[in-house]
C-alpha cells in the first residue's frame, strides 16, 4: 500500500512554500488520508485522531520552507506524521497513568458480533497491546513495513537511519512480536489452530507466507543478526 | 528464540488482519477547518512570520532597543514581567544604542552594537526588567555575550540569557524561535502553549547537529567538549537530530533532570547528576546580581553584540572586567581575554559529572492548593460568553499518590471526567515532588 503521487505534486508543494493558502488546501486534501491511515496504524483506534492529524498538517505547514525537494513529498510526510506520532506517544508516557482510565473511551464500539467478527476484534486488540510493548524504533519500521508497506530504503529516509539498521530492527520487531505472541492466549490459541489444519484456509487466503514475514530468520534475519542493536 | 512455522503463520496473519482493518473516516471538514484557523492566528500572531522561511538578506537597519510589550493579563509571570519592564523604563532610561564604527569592515560588512546591561535572573524568579526585545531579532543575527549575561524575551513566548563569553547564532524567530548555540552557555525560559495550539515547539537550541526543542520549560544548554549538556527545571524538552524543526524527536528529558548528549544529533545520551541548580547568576558579580534595578550608576556595562551580516563576523569587543567583579571573593569570575581577544566561554559551573541517577533540586510541595492551582487551566471560563450557552460545572475528587522518590505513582478521578481534561490533569500535575511516598485527595470544583 503506497501513497500515491500525483505528477503535479511539486508544483502544488512549491505553490504552497510560497505562502498560497489554496495550494496547501490542496495539499491536505490530496494527502489527508494518508496521513490519517498511518496515525491510525500507529496510534490504533483513538479518540485523538484527528487532533494529531492536525497536529502532522501543521507540523508541515511550519516545515514545508525547508523541504527541498531531496526526498519525495510523500516520504517527507510520513517522516513528519511519524515524528508528531511518535512525539504525541512520548508526551502521553512522560504524563501518569490515571488508573482505572476507562478503557471504553479507546475502543470504538463495535455493537454486535458474529463469533467469528468478535474473535477478530479480540485477536487484533491482543496484538496492538503486543505492538505496544514493543520498543519505539522497532514499533515503528514494522508498522511502516509490514502495514503500511514501505520498503526498508524508504522506511531509512523517514527514521533516518541507515537500511541495514531498519532491516534489524524489522528482524528483531518479528522475533519479539513472536515470542510475546507465545504469552498471549487468544494470540496462541490462534497459532495452535493454526498447527492444527482448523484454520489454515485463513492463513493461506492471506498472503503468502513465503513473504517477507517468513523470513523472521530469512534473508532479513541473516543480514541484520550480524549487527547488533541497543534498543 | 526459535519460532515455529506455526507461529510465524500466526504472526502473518495478525499483520494481514491489522493491514485489513479499515482506517476511521475523520471528520475532514472540521479538521480542515480547524487546522486552517490555527494556521491564520499563528502567522498572524508571530513577528516576522513570514521571513521564517525565506531568509533574505539580514536586516541592516539600526534596531531599537525595545522592552517587551506589556503582557496578556492571563500570566502573571509574564505580568510581573510587564511591570519590571515599565519600572524600568520610567527609573532607569536606560538603552542607548551605538552604530559601532570601530568594527573592521573588512571582516563584517555592517555590523550594529546595541550597549546595555543585562543582568540574569534566577531559576524560577521573574524575568529581569532589561531584558532586550526578542523580536528585533532576525534569522542570521549573531548574538555574543561580553562579560556579563545577556537577556533577550518576548512576553508570552521566551526569555533566554546567554552566559558570558557564550554565542549563538538566531536560526529563526517567533513561534518555534531557534539558536544554534555556538560557543558557551545559554539557559531559557519558555512560556507554555496554550493546549489548544497543540505540540508547538515554541523554542529550541541547536548545538552541531542536536536539536533541543520545547514547548514550555526553564532549562539549559551548555557546550561541554563534544557534547551538550542539557539541564531541565521544570516541564520536558526534546532532544534529537536537527532538520526536523516542529517535530523533534530522539529523546525526552523530563525535568528536573540533567543530561548529556553528542552533537550528532544526540544519538549518544547520558543521565548525569544534578546536585545544584546551575544558574547564571553564580557566574555574576555580586553586585551585579544583588543591584536594584533603579540604581543605574553602579550598573555595570556589559555589551552584548548583536552582528548582523553575511560572512564572517568579527570578533566582538570585549570590555576588562570591572574591578567590582573580580575583587568579588565569593564568586569565580569567568576567565576572561580582556582586550577582544577570544575569551573562552563562561560556562555555567557544572558539578561533576558522573553517571548517577538524577536527583532533585527544587521541588514543588504536594498541596490541594498547589495542585488545584496547577489545573485549573483545564478549565475554561469565559465571563464574557453568551448568557444563553450551555454551561458546565464540573465536581470530582482527584486522587493523587506519590513514591518514595516524590514521583506521581498514580492519580484518580472519582467521578471521571472527559478524556481531554484527565489528559490535562494528568499533563498539569506531573512531575517530582517533595516529600516521600502518600496520597492526597484534591476537591475538584469547577462553576463557570
Amino acid at each position: 500500500v503506497g501513497v500515491t503521487e500525483a505528477p503535479d505534486v511539486d508544483e502544488v508543494v512549491a505553490r504552497a512554500q510560497r505562502g498560497d493558502r489554496a495550494a496547501f488546501s490542496e495539499l491536505f486534501r490530496r494527502h489527508r488520508g494518508d496521513v490519517g491511515r498511518l496515525v491510525f496504524r500507529m496510534l490504533g483506534p483513538t479518540p485523538d485522531a484527528e487532533d494529531v492529524v492536525q497536529e502532522v498538517f501543521l507540523q508541515v505547514h511550519r516545515s514545508l520552507g525547508e523541504f527541498r525537494g531531496q526526498a519525495k513529498f510523500t516520504t517527507w510526510l510520513h517522516r513528519v506524521t511519524v515524528n508528531v506520532v511518535l512525539m504525541v506517544r512520548r508526551a502521553a508516557r512522560s504524563r501518569p497513568v490515571f488508573a482505572g482510565e476507562p478503557v471504553a473511551d479507546q475502543e470504538p464500539d463495535r455493537g454486535l458480533l458474529p463469533d467469528e467478527d468478535a474473535a477478530r476484534y479480540a485477536r487484533i486488540a491482543a496484538f496492538r497491546r503486543l505492538l505496544d510493548r514493543l520498543p519505539e524504533k522497532k514499533r515503528t519500521v514494522f508498522v511502516l513495513h509490514e502495514i503500511e508497506g514501505l520498503a526498508p530504503i524508504e522506511i531509512a529516509e523517514i527514521v533516518d537511519a541507515p537500511v541495514l539498521t531498519v532491516r534489524t530492527r524489522l528482524f528483531y520487531a518479528r522475533r519479539e512480536l513472536a515470542v510475546m505472541m507465545r504469552d498471549e492466549p487468544t494470540l496462541a490459541q490462534l497459532a495452535e489452530e493454526l498447527a492444527g489444519g482448523r484454520e489454515g484456509g485463513r492463513a493461506n487466503g492471506g498472503r503468502s507466507a513465503e513473504g517477507p514475514m517468513s523470513a523472521i530468520l530469512g534473508d532479513d534475519g541473516a543480514q541484520a543478526s550480524a549487527e547488533t542493536e541497543a534498543t | 528464540v526459535s519460532q515455529t512455522h506455526d507461529e510465524i503463520r500466526a504472526l502473518r496473519v495478525m499483520v494481514d488482519e491489522l493491514r485489513a482493518e479499515p482506517a476511521p473516516e475523520l471528520a475532514w471538514d472540521a479538521i480542515e477547518q480547524r487546522l486552517l484557523s490555527r494556521i491564520s492566528s499563528h502567522v498572524g500572531a508571530r513577528p516576522g512570520a513570514e521571513s521564517l522561511h525565506l531568509e533574505g538578506a539580514p536586516r541592516l537597519l539600526p534596531v531599537p532597543l525595545q522592552f517587551a510589550p506589556p503582557p496578556r493579563a492571563s500570566s502573571p509571570l509574564m505580568r510581573v514581567f510587564g511591570f519590571a519592564a515599565a519600572a524600568a523604563v520610567l527609573a532607569l532610561g536606560v538603552g542607548s544604542i551605538t552604530h559601532d564604527s570601530e568594527v573592521p569592515q573588512a571582516a563584517a560588512p555592517a555590523r550594529h552594537v546595541i550597549e546595555s546591561t543585562a543582568v540574569a535572573f534566577a531559576p524560577g524568579s521573574a524575568p529581569r526588567s532589561n531584558a532586550r526585545d526578542l523580536s528585533t531579532l532576525r534569522p542570521g543575527d549573531v548574538v555574543e555575550a561580553g562579560d556579563a549575561p545577556v537577556t533577550f524575551g518576548q512576553a508570552g513566548l521566551a526569555q533566554w540569557t546567554l552566559a558570558p563569553g557564550s554565542a549563538l547564532r538566531v536560526r529563526s524567530v517567533g513561534v518555534g524561535h531557534t539558536v544554534a548555540l555556538e560557543r558557551g552557555s545559554l539557559r531559557a525560559e519558555v512560556t507554555p502553549r496554550d493546549a489548544s495550539e497543540g505540540l508547538v515547539e515554541a523554542f529550541a537550541v541547536e548545538v552541531g547537529g542536536t536539536r533541543v526543542a520545547v514547548h514550555g520549560t526553564a532549562f539549559s544548554v551548555t557546550i561541554e567538549g563534544n557534547r551538550a549538556v542539557v539541564d531541565v527545571e521544570h516541564g520536558a524538552v526534546a532532544v534529537g537530530p536537527v532538520g526536523y524543526a516542529g517535530a523533534t524527536t530522539g529523546h525526552l528529558l523530563v525535568g528536573p533532570s540533567r543530561a548529556s548528549f553528542s552533537l550528532d544529533g544526540g544519538r549518544s545520551a547520558r543521565f548525569v547528576e544534578r546536585v545544584a541548580q546551575p544558574s547564571l547568576v553564580a557566574v555574576l558579580p555580586e553586585g551585579a546580581r544583588e543591584r536594584p534595578a533603579v540604581d543605574v550608576d553602579e550598573v555595570r556595562e556589559a555589551p552584548a553584540v548583536v552582528a548582523r551580516a553575511e560572512g564572517a563576523v568579527a570578533a566582538a569587543p570585549k570590555p576588562a572586567l570591572s574591578a567590582h567583579a573580580s575583587a568579588n571573593p565569593a564568586v569565580d569570575a569567568p576567565t576572561v581575554a580582556v582586550g577582544g581577544g577570544t575569551a573562552p566561554p563562561a560556562a555555567i559551573p557544572e558539578p561533576e559529572v558522573r553517571e548517577a541517577p538524577v536527583v532533585a533540586a527544587v521541588l514543588p510541595v504536594l498541596s490541594i492548593a498547589g495542585i488545584q492551582g496547577r489545573i485549573a487551566r483545564c478549565f475554561k471560563h469565559d465571563p464574557a460568553a453568551d448568557p444563553t450557552a450551555v454551561r458546565v460545572s464540573v465536581s470530582s475528587t482527584l486522587t493523587i499518590t506519590l513514591e518514595a522518590d516524590g514521583s506521581v505513582r498514580k492519580m484518580g478521578l472519582s467521578p471521571a471526567l472527559k478524556a481531554d481534561v484527565t489528559n490535562c490533569i494528568g499533563g498539569a500535575v506531573s512531575g517530582h515532588y517533595s516529600g516521600d511516598r502518600r496520597e492526597i485527595q484534591v476537591p475538584i470544583t469547577f462553576q463557570p
